[in-house]
């Protein structure tokens, strides 16, 4: 009953001031019961059974509508006793305050559902309200909590519908493991994509910063936790809220480009000189001639002998314009009724979204019904969720990189109609070695089709005072269907026939050659043939818990909470696709295929069952010692190590408690330090980081693979597996210690938490190389090793308060170093994925390329003849690509009817792998192409090798080409050239909220309440000069394996969105 | 209160029902048998997929690279230099290493598996196998691990010597012919259809043992004290006990054009993809000017069946090693439908003429009894025949009756040279690493090109292949205790 009454608190608390249409006016002063301290500002003062509240202003005063049928008010204070007061009738209500000894009211939902105090806890949690996540109304919940909290960091690595992120709290720990926070909503896990949840079903979110707050999940601990609890209903009248939300999404940064040099690929012409460049009408890379703004000939003779002639000048704005300016609609609707027994929620969502890529689209559509009911000692709890995402996408990276392979002058926005535009379609297309992009994106469709349908019952009984027991089980299922179609092309004889022309002239006079080059896309084709790929995947997840509570309070001061259950998890995937290849025809299913498709099943199931307890003894209420133990049933480990045990222990002390002294009192009120140990897993490994527990099952065993291009028409045929299987194979291990100091000052108007903290990885799983010559080639082995240490700091103030403005900021920052300690015996790297590597002795991950070769003191060694600087073999290290800090700025200020919003933040001390530049230079687009004109140039900082290891800087050594030969054919493969500073300083969000009067619209009695945002998101973005490329933030992978974008990710956005909100 | 206690025992019971069945042990043993992939399978299972991948290996893998050293194929269009001018790495075709000791691990599952009488004949074919690899792995790498090999729990397997392994191959083959002679027909389970070799033919499987005996013998003619050996080794054995005329020893499980997989090794690799146009191995393989040469000079028509016209209608070949980009793709020699028959080709491992040649060389030093001439004769032909001649037995006649004696074995003085370098003429594309055995045994074809690529100051190609960077780097402490290894003056056990 406890926690029921402390949720309706909350409820109260979050949805307050709103005012009801019959009121009466109650204003009073709170003052507190200690001597000298007078006034108190920030008293929350509400209408028990409404949602109506104030908070006292610096005066201690507070004046409130309430409904004239209100009966009781509430005052509550962080620190002090709650009070309930009858009205009987008053106008004016002071009250006196009374420091709180029991201190109950501020209470946390941490792992396992486990309500704890929160002076009680001796590990770092952070709660983030509903109003602080969907502010600027976006469509993923997590884009809410960014740069809001130190220690989490939510990284969007891309643009696009329903863009993927990347979670982590505390950076990362796993090399080959998932590092990414656990989601648990309403209690159970959540493996979904979390952009599947509709923010506004959300109450709040608790973030389990480290291992030790998450210790009781075990094997799933050790990368914290974020706690989503849903909208379940409130008490007191029904009310109806509805929002509708338009936003606008629009390009705000392109990579730098040059303007000033047109069509030339350069593989079959003379190079070596530096005046004279011939135009090459159907080329892609910008290797020729100057821009003149005479007209020039694009493309081949198409097949009726026209020819398309353009102005020879650079079209500056013609790739942004390519891209759309995405609208995306969101209207909520929701319903939630309920009195002290029972509760109702309802909500309906539906997202229609376009992208910035044209004809991207997607949509979500999230129905949820929830409830609680309440019958004496017993209580029960439950939500139903559907869920429904579309997304229709094109082929991203293949269009983006022809955009970009898009010389300068051509308008490539006037070729939209394709199917219409002889000069757009495949055959006359200007370009001989990629397609219009328009034409990609009608051809190539990527499908996906998600419903999701989602349960959760909670059953629970007081049995005694002193004894609580609850049930809760959950299950969730989704489908997802993904459909790949590519359409076919077709190609006019003359284009498989017709031989290319090039011109001496740029204005296309002088015809100097003839070559015998046919398009290559059309080589005797008449029709490209069409593809189909089909597949369906299917997650069903049951989670189950039985926790038993027992808490006494002793005679002398000493309180105890005991909790012993359990938990299980079962985990179950099928996926089944079918890659048809050829079709005979365009139409899209299986049936039309020519060959033998390309098949693939897989059933995979994992359980996990934790047994767990938990024991918490506080002293005099200042004074606290928690533990937890856990031991976890794996199903994915053999029998021996199945069992295997977890802990946590921690203690925090109030110390402001032992301060009698009223003048520390009145500057610091409430100061509390503590500690944690612990002991967590993770054998995400196994399912090579997937967080899905099946995907890591059955790799204890050896399997057999059919062999390349068996079956033989009925002649089956198995290899061995070439990894040694590993039956003693055991989850990572996870130690963490941890030190926080939580300090408010003033009655609360600051208020820092601090921490320190250290985690140690021990029996990292990883795959080992072993020599072929044992008929093997790897083993899955427990070897890494890893530290991770950091501090984080969470300032808040309120900088002003009165009774027409407020103002309250924060700060938070992070600050992350980890380091890897060993791999695999004297393994000195390993690598994780594309350009990622965990090396000894590193950060991770470091990111790895090739670079110039160098002398000693790092000057590029170039020849003394070519004066051409040479690629060296080896891969060298370019630096760790997690930020190591991470610095998040909020501001909140009201004036009157306005609130405006704000987050910004920082993040610094690492590398990205910008890949965009490979296609770049390889067009000869990118400005340092051109930046001496294309002109021979003394390689900057360059030194000539004398031998003897004596380097002499090279004055006057030009490279012998500065054209194609030099960019695409020798600058391109050199990947440090694109290795940029990922510092960034990005304004998040801005929202300005305005509430209509209630007098302009009380009179109709039909709303509660009317509001109107305008929010942006994205709006600026500052990053260091040499960064050109895009959002460091992109990132080709969402996976440990970060900091490498590509063409995969559309150039970054800006987001504008309007929302109206009515409450009835 | 009463009808709480009620809801409370209710409450209990329903907790307990609910998690009775998730507290079960057995309830946790659900990730054994994996219901994705088998963790064991029977012989059957494995030998086709395991003789395919010897196929795979030998004719699609990275054995061909003896093609382009023997010159008979030369690669066109960006190389690696290291490649063309023989400064290799560890990691030049190391997938000869590697790949060899993921097949033969296989073979060794096989024999593990077939110890019991009824699978006789399966113990026999892995070990006729094993031997057959190893033969290759030491022809490469001379001292290699064997008597350790292939054994999950030992990760740092030692060296053995090449002759030692050679020595216990001789063993193996005779114990495995053994076995197939004394099993009981009637009880012994045939493989059939999984023995995608010989179909079940044990018969064939005697012989295909015997020709890889004698082939492993006759290595050995130039190491002193070998001629005893060779010859107490070959007690009792006549011509027909090896592979004969028409015995070509072709692995094909059903090889099609269906899907890419599914293509005949060295179609696959060099040959055409599933809708008819030229895969990247076969624009960027070319002819050796070398072998085009020699078939032209010795007016051999089976120049028309190793190569394809040029785009100038003739046949042209590029030296290895060659950087002129003049010489683009279309005007340099492409492959011949005797070497591309069909999508669907057998993939010899041994083919018949190679046996031939090999029993010539035999009877020439008289090791065997028969006519050598006779058996010489019948190799060229043979070769005429499996590549599809026209009228191949008058036309490999027409070739053997000029005067030359790089043809005419009648007329030569020499002639185990005139064997050994019709035996080369023949081999092109089937069977690159015994041409390489021969040279470096015999010095035949004496003037064998060597690399022309710029500054390339090797005098000869290399004598063999550095171990690769998966010992280096896994199995560090014995493969340094080698000595160290040069390519151009480390020698196999059997070279002179």
């Amino acid at each position: 009953m406890k926690k029921l009454l402390l949720l309706i608190v909350l409820y109260v608390f979050i949805s307050g001031f709103t005012l009801l249409a019959q009121t009466i006016i109650i204003s009073g002063t709170v003052t507190s019961s200690v001597q000298s301290e007078g006034a108190i500002l920030g008293v929350t003062v509400t209408v028990k059974g409404t949602t109506v509240g104030v908070v006292t202003d610096v005066n201690g005063k507070y004046s409130i509508a309430v409904p004239q049928n209100a009966t009781t008010m509430v005052f509550s204070y962080i620190g002090m006793k709650k009070q309930e007061i009858e009205i009987g009738g008053r106008k004016v209500i002071d009250i006196v305050m009374f420091p709180d000894i029991l201190g109950l009211d501020e209470v946390v939902v941490t792992a396992l559902g486990i309500v704890r105090q929160e002076k009680a806890l001796g590990y770092s949690t952070i709660q983030v309200k509903a109003k602080d996540l969907v502010q600027s109304k976006q469509i993923n919940v997590v884009n809410g909590l960014t740069a809001k909290v130190s220690g989490l960091q939510v990284t969007t690595v891309n643009n696009g519908l329903f863009a993927p992120t990347r979670i982590t709290l505390r950076g990362n720990r796993s090399l080959t493991g998932n590092n990414e926070a656990l989601t648990i909503v309403d209690g159970a896990i959540y493996y979904n994509d979390i952009s599947s949840l509709n923010p506004d079903d959300i109450e709040s979110i608790n973030i389990l910063k480290g291992a030790s707050a998450s210790a009781n999940y075990g094997s799933d601990a050790s990368n914290g936790v974020l706690i989503i609890t849903t909208k379940k209903g409130i008490t007191g009248k029904p009310v109806i809220n509805f929002s509708s939300t338009v936003q606008l999404e629009t390009v705000s940064y392109m990579p730098d480009m040059q303007n000033q040099f047109g069509s030339n690929g350069g593989e079959s012409f003379p190079q070596n000189f530096n005046d004279l460049r011939y135009y090459i009408p159907d080329e892609n890379q910008q290797y020729g001639p100057l821009f003149n703004g005479k007209l020039v000939p694009l493309g081949r003779p198409i097949g009726d002998g026209s020819l398309l002639m353009v102005p020879y000048s650079s079209l500056k704005n013609e790739k942004r314009k390519f891209f759309n300016n995405a609208i995306t609609t969101q209207n909520n609707f929701s319903y939630s009724a309920g009195d002290e027994k029972s509760k109702f929620f309802l909500s309906a969502q539906d997202v229609n979204s376009n992208g910035v890529m044209p004809k991207d689209y997607g949509s979500r559509d999230v129905f949820r019904a929830g409830g609680s009911k309440t019958f004496g000692k017993f209580s029960t709890n439950f939500s139903v969720t559907y869920t429904h995402k579309y997304t229709n996408t094109t082929n991203t990276g293949d269009v983006y990189n022809n955009v970009l392979n898009t010389p300068q002058h051509v308008p490539l926005t006037s070729l939209k109609d394709w199917q219409n535009n002889k000069y757009a379609d495949p055959s006359g297309y200007f370009n001989d070695w990629a397609d219009n992009p328009y034409f990609t994106i009608d051809q190539e469709r990527n499908k996906t089709n998600e419903n999701g349908l989602a349960g959760n019952v909670q059953l629970n009984l007081q049995a005694f005072s002193w004894l609580n027991l609850s049930y809760r089980a959950s299950v969730n299922n989704s489908n997802t269907k993904y459909e790949y179609i590519q359409g076919t092309a077709h190609y006019n004889k003359h284009a498989q026939t017709s031989d290319t022309v090039f011109y001496s002239n740029s204005d296309g006079t002088g015809v100097f050659s003839q070559n015998d080059y046919i398009k290559p896309q059309a080589q005797g084709l008449s029709t490209t043939q069409a593809q189909y790929n089909t597949s369906s995947y299917s997650n069903y997840l049951l989670t189950s818990d039985f926790l038993a509570t027992i808490s006494k309070d002793f005679k002398n001061n000493v309180n105890l909470t005991v909790t012993l259950g359990e938990s299980y998890i079962d985990n179950k995937i099928d996926y089944l696709a079918v890659n048809a290849g050829p079709l005979f025809l365009p139409v899209y299913n299986i049936n039309n295929l020519t060959g033998i498709p390309d098949l693939g099943q897989y059933r995979k199931q994992a359980r996990k069952l934790g047994y767990f307890g938990d024991v918490s003894i506080g002293y005099k209420n200042f004074a606290f010692l928690h533990g937890s133990y856990r031991n976890d049933i794996d199903s994915r480990l053999s029998k021996a190590n199945r069992y295997i045990p977890y802990y946590d222990i921690d203690a925090s002390i109030v110390l402001s408690d032992l301060i009698h002294s009223t003048g520390i009192r009145q500057v610091i009120n409430y100061l509390k330090i503590r500690f944690a140990h612990s002991l967590t897993g993770n054998a995400s490994s196994l399912g090579n980081g997937s967080s899905n527990i099946a995907d890591g099952a059955y790799t204890t065993e050896p399997t057999l693979n059919a062999a390349p291009g068996f079956p033989f028409n009925g002649l089956g045929g198995y290899l061995l597996n070439t990894t040694i299987s590993n039956p003693n194979i055991k989850p990572e291990a996870i130690t963490e210690n941890e030190l926080g100091v939580e300090v408010s000052f003033f009655q609360n108007r600051i208020t820092l938490v601090t921490d320190v903290y250290q985690q140690k990885l021990k029996d990292g799983i990883v795959y080992s190389n072993t020599a072929s010559s044992t008929g093997f080639k790897r083993s899955l082995i427990n070897a890494a090793s890893t530290e991770t240490k950091g501090f984080e700091a969470d300032l808040k103030a309120t900088i002003i308060t009165s009774r027409t403005v407020t103002w309250k900021a924060g700060i938070n920052y992070t600050r992350n170093q980890s380091k890897v300690l060993s791999i695999n015996g004297d393994l000195p790297s390993l690598n994780i994925g594309g350009n990622s590597y965990a090396v000894l002795n590193k950060p991770y991950p470091v990111i790895e390329t090739n670079d110039w070769l160098r002398d000693p003191q790092g000057h590029v060694i170039v020849d003394a003849i070519t004066g051409n600087p040479s690629t060296d073999p080896n891969l060298k290290i370019m630096g760790n690509a997690n930020p190591t800090d991470l610095l998040g700025l909020t501001s909140s200020v009201s004036w009157n009817n306005f609130t405006l919003n704000a987050t910004a933040d920082y993040r610094g001390g690492y590398k990205v792998f910008n890949k965009l530049g490979y296609t770049m230079t390889f067009t000869g687009i990118t400005p340092v192409t051109t930046e001496t004109g294309r002109q021979r140039f003394v390689f900057p900082n360059s030194v000539i090798d004398e031998g003897g290891g004596k380097y002499v800087t090279n004055t006057n050594v030009t490279t012998d080409d500065a054209g194609y030969n030099f960019w695409a054919g020798s600058y391109l493969n050199v990947g440090s050239n694109y290795i940029t500073s990922g510092s960034v300083w990005k304004l998040r969000e801005v929202a300005l909220r305005y509430d209509f009067p209630k007098k302009w619209y009380s009179g109709a009695n039909i709303f509660q309440d009317i509001s109107f945002t305008l929010s942006g998101r994205n709006l600026i973005m500052l990053r260091p000069k040499t960064n050109i490329w895009t959002d460091p933030e992109f990132s080709d992978n969402t996976g440990n394996a970060v900091g490498t974008n590509s063409v995969n990710q559309t150039p970054p956005t800006r987001i504008f969105s309007a929302t109206l909100s009515l409450m009835f | 209160m009463c009808k709480e206690i009620k809801i409370f025992k209710i409450f209990i019971l329903a907790s307990a029902i609910l998690l009775m069945g998730s507290c079960k042990n057995s309830n946790f043993d659900i990730n054994s048998p994996n219901p994705n992939q088998p963790s064991s399978v029977t012989p059957n299972y494995l030998l086709a997929s395991a003789l395919a991948s010897s196929a795979n290996l030998v004719l699609g893998g990275d054995e061909t690279f003896a093609n382009f050293w023997m010159g008979y194929w030369a690669p066109y269009g960006e190389q690696s230099p290291t490649v063309l001018s023989y400064n290799l790495t560890t990691d030049t075709y190391s997938s000869n290493w590697d790949q060899s000791y993921i097949i033969l691990e296989n073979y060794k599952n096989i024999a593990d598996q077939s110890s019991s009488a009824g699978n006789a004949y399966y113990l026999a074919i892995a070990k006729i196998m094993k031997s057959f690899h190893f033969q290759r792995l030491v022809d490469l790498y001379n001292n290699v691990p064997y008597h350790e090999a292939l054994n999950s729990t030992n990760s740092f397997p030692k060296y053995d010597n090449g002759e030692t392994i050679y020595k216990d191959l001789v063993v193996q083959l005779d114990s495995a012919i053994k076995i197939i002679k004394r099993a009981d027909v009637l009880n012994t389970e045939n493989p059939g259809s999984n023995d995608v070799l010989f179909h079940g033919n044990m018969n064939q499987w005697v012989k295909f043992a015997n020709t890889l005996k004698l082939k492993i013998l006759m290595r050995q003619t130039q190491t002193s004290g070998g001629a005893a050996y060779i010859q107490s080794n070959l007690t009792g054995l006549s011509t027909d006990d090896f592979l004969g005329e028409g015995e070509d020893a072709g692995v094909n499980p059903g090889y099609s054009n269906s899907s890419g997989a599914q293509q005949s090794p060295l179609w696959q690799s060099v040959g055409y993809n599933i809708d008819g146009s030229p895969n990247g191995g076969y624009i960027y393989t070319r002819a050796n000017s070398y072998a085009v040469d020699f078939y032209i000079a010795t007016n051999d028509p089976r120049i028309g069946q190793f190569y394809a016209t040029n785009s100038d209608g003739i046949y042209r070949g590029r030296a290895f090693g060659s950087s002129d980009v003049g010489q683009g793709g279309n005007t340099i020699s492409g492959f011949g439908s005797g070497i591309l028959k069909a999508a669907s080709m057998d993939a010899y491992i041994l083919p018949a003429f190679e046996s031939l040649f090999i029993q010539a060389e035999a009877a020439q030093r008289g090791y065997i009894s028969g006519d050598p001439v006779d058996l010489f004769k019948k190799g060229v032909t043979e070769s005429f025949r499996i590549l599809s001649v026209p009228d191949y037995q008058s036309a490999a006649q027409a070739l053997f009756s000029q005067p030359s004696d790089k043809v005419n074995i009648d007329v030569s003085s020499n002639k185990i040279n005139t064997i050994i370098l019709q035996k080369w003429a023949a081999l092109n594309a089937y069977d690159p690493l015994e041409s390489y055995c021969d040279w470096r045994r015999l010095g035949v074809p004496a003037d064998l090109a060597v690399s022309v690529y710029p500054g390339t100051t090797a005098t000869h190609i290399p004598y063999r292949l550095l171990y690769p960077s998966s010992e280096y780097n896994y199995n560090s402490a014995n493969v340094k205790a080698q000595e160290n290894i040069n390519q151009f003056t480390s020698k196999i056990f059997w070279m002179p």
